[in-house]
């Protein structure tokens, strides 16, 4: 397992700003989305072997033409006022150890490109309803950088989220890399963009939080970006997304308590939705994960 | 034998020795425990018979299995095993694993590196894979290689060239970073009929051992296995005369016609739980 750095780019006291496939696809969208817009350049990747399995072998006439692995990508940024390296990330590796072992090597590369702070970015989960804007979530690996998130646009410390008292916990990669990096004094930020509890299972990405982190990501490097794309990819998914609650609300096997929840979700401002119980959640989540099996075609 | 002496290229947490074989750029023959029809478990068991039962070495399981119990089949205490046999007179090493659950990549370049430690001239890896045949077609074996020239050396033998695209098993990666390593590999893939894939199939299992007898020259015989192919056609031949409707569907593949999933599945079905009671 090693790294492969094809160019360095000179670049000045880069950020590195992280986006891996998790929930809803959030973070990967968001990166991703940006870096093809600012039009970066390929500096490197990390080997993916040892971290993933293959995920496509081509085989023509008995010989192996090709073994697609997951790419873990880095890409380099001349920015007018920050420079900046995307990191890509196609998978997350599937145990504690290789996941912490790729975080490592991650913090590596940054040192040795000479990035002066770590951005990930993820989803959270929460109530909000599919029509409303999603805020960012943003925890920090250290207290001084707690006044410059306050000064963010749509964003949140975990202290400001309703009965979690500054409390929580970031899974996978987006969480250990702040975690990894506070070892090595290295400054980071996770940047969580709202997700619905009810779309953390759904075969399609969730663009409307990817925006709301781009947004944010877009003020602090000094960097505009073009979002129509994204937002019209949006639309599509929230259509798709009221079809697959009103088909579930006609479901004539659905319990009563999980209908009128079905009813609230498809109608009434986030502010109506109201406290939902744990098993209530159970519920809903449980059926909704039965329609997006049945509905997986419907993915944008 | 020699079994103090020093071996500074393989990583000893890996593996667990009892024995050092004095071998000459021997042939690593590979089969997979729970592969389709059983075939990579038939020939390893069939190898590690014939060559005496002699195991040399394992791979310690902590890495790359959950170790926290056993399973349970048929009744037994199942646990997973990778035991490396050899047979210095016909100068063959066999491995006969279960496939690794977790860190495949580390695994699988465990094995090259003991391939490489006795400077294996080639690796032979057995796979079955399913087909739409009857039992009584003969068997085709399709080959999937390292490099051109294995291919080319193996091409008497082994005429067809797998050409697919997909996830791929264990063996094709195991090939490819073979590939990488510069050592010559060949995965062979022999038919099994679909109906037989859940279970043992004597006939791609010899199959699989006579291609590997004339291609790596040792002198084992098969004629255990003609014992196993003859029990298997008599038990199939008594399920055909039994239950028509089992018949017309093997009938039916013989002239290589098709059946639709749920024929297949009554098949499979029929056939399995004949074979179970056969015992």
């Amino acid at each position: 397992m090693g790294m492969k750095l094809y160019r360095e780019l000179g670049l000045r006291r880069p950020v590195m700003i992280c986006g891996w496939a998790g929930i809803g696809k959030v973070g990967l969208v968001a990166i991703n989305t940006m870096r093809r817009l600012v039009r970066t350049e390929l500096l490197g990747e990390i080997e993916p072997r040892g971290f993933f399995e293959p995920l496509r072998a081509v085989i023509v006439s008995g010989l192996i033409e090709d073994m697609r692995f997951p790419a873990t990508r880095f890409y380099g940024l001349q920015g007018r006022a920050t420079d900046a390296v995307f990191l890509v990330g196609e998978q997350q590796p599937g145990n504690p150890e290789k996941t912490y072992e790729m975080a490592g090597a991650v913090l590596d590369m940054a040192e040795r490109l000479g990035c002066r702070r770590i951005y990930t970015a993820g989803a959270g989960v929460t109530t909000i309803h599919h029509t409303a804007k999603p805020k960012v979530w943003a925890v920090p690996n250290n207290p001084s950088l707690i006044p410059e998130i306050r000064e963010y646009r749509n964003t949140i410390l975990m202290s400001e989220i309703g009965g979690r008292e500054g409390e929580g916990a970031i899974t996978g990669l987006n969480g250990l890399l702040l975690g990894v990096a506070k070892t090595r004094d290295m400054e980071a930020i996770c940047l969580m963009g709202e997700i619905p509890y009810y779309l953390q299972g759904a075969p399609w990405p969730y663009p409307k939080a990817s925006i709301s982190i781009l947004e944010v990501l877009s003020e602090i490097l000094g960097l505009p970006v073009d979002l129509h794309e994204l937002h019209e990819t949006a639309g599509k998914v929230e259509a798709n997304i009221n079809e697959v609650l009103e088909a579930l609300s006609t479901a004539e096997e659905l319990p009563e308590q999980v209908r009128e929840e079905m009813e609230h979700l498809r109608y009434p401002p986030p502010s109506d939705l109201g406290p939902i119980t744990e098993a209530e959640q159970a519920d809903i989540m449980e059926h909704i994960d039965e329609l997006f099996e049945g509905n997986a075609g419907h993915q944008s | 034998m020699n079994s103090s002496k020093a071996m500074p290229a393989i990583n000893r947490e890996v593996f667990r020795f009892s024995a050092q074989p004095r071998l000459e750029k021997p042939s690593l023959v590979v089969g997979w425990v729970n592969d389709t029809g059983d075939v990579g478990r038939g020939v390893a068991d069939f190898l590690a018979g014939a060559t005496g039962g002699h195991s040399f070495c394992q791979i310690e399981p902590t890495s790359f299995f959950a170790v926290g119990g056993v399973t349970i089949e048929s009744n037994i205490a199942e646990f997973p095993q990778s035991r490396f046999f050899y047979d210095e007179r016909n100068n063959v090493l066999v491995l006969r694993s279960d496939e690794p659950q977790s860190s495949k990549y580390e695994f699988l370049s465990a094995v090259l590196d003991l391939a490489e430690h006795y400077k294996a001239e080639c690796l032979y890896l057995v796979n079955g894979i399913a087909s739409m045949i009857a039992h009584t077609a003969p068997r085709r074996v399709f080959g999937v290689f390292s490099d051109p020239e294995t291919r080319e050396r193996l091409k008497w033998y082994v005429p067809v060239g797998m050409s697919w695209q997909g996830t791929p098993p264990t063996s094709t990666y195991l090939v490819w970073l073979a590939k990488e390593r510069g050592i010559p590999a060949a995965s062979l893939w022999i038919e099994v009929p679909f109906y037989l894939a859940g279970g043992p199939d004597a006939q791609a299992v010899k199959t699989a051992a006579s291609l590997l007898e004339q291609i790596i020259g040792w002198d084992y015989g098969v004629s255990d296995l003609d014992l196993r192919v003859i029990e298997q056609e008599e038990a199939l031949a008594e399920l055909r005369q039994e239950d028509p409707e089992v018949d017309a569907g093997i009938q039916a593949l013989e002239q290589q016609e098709t059946l639709n999933s749920e024929e297949q599945a009554e098949l499979i079905e029929a056939v399995q739980g004949a074979l179970k009671r056969h015992g």
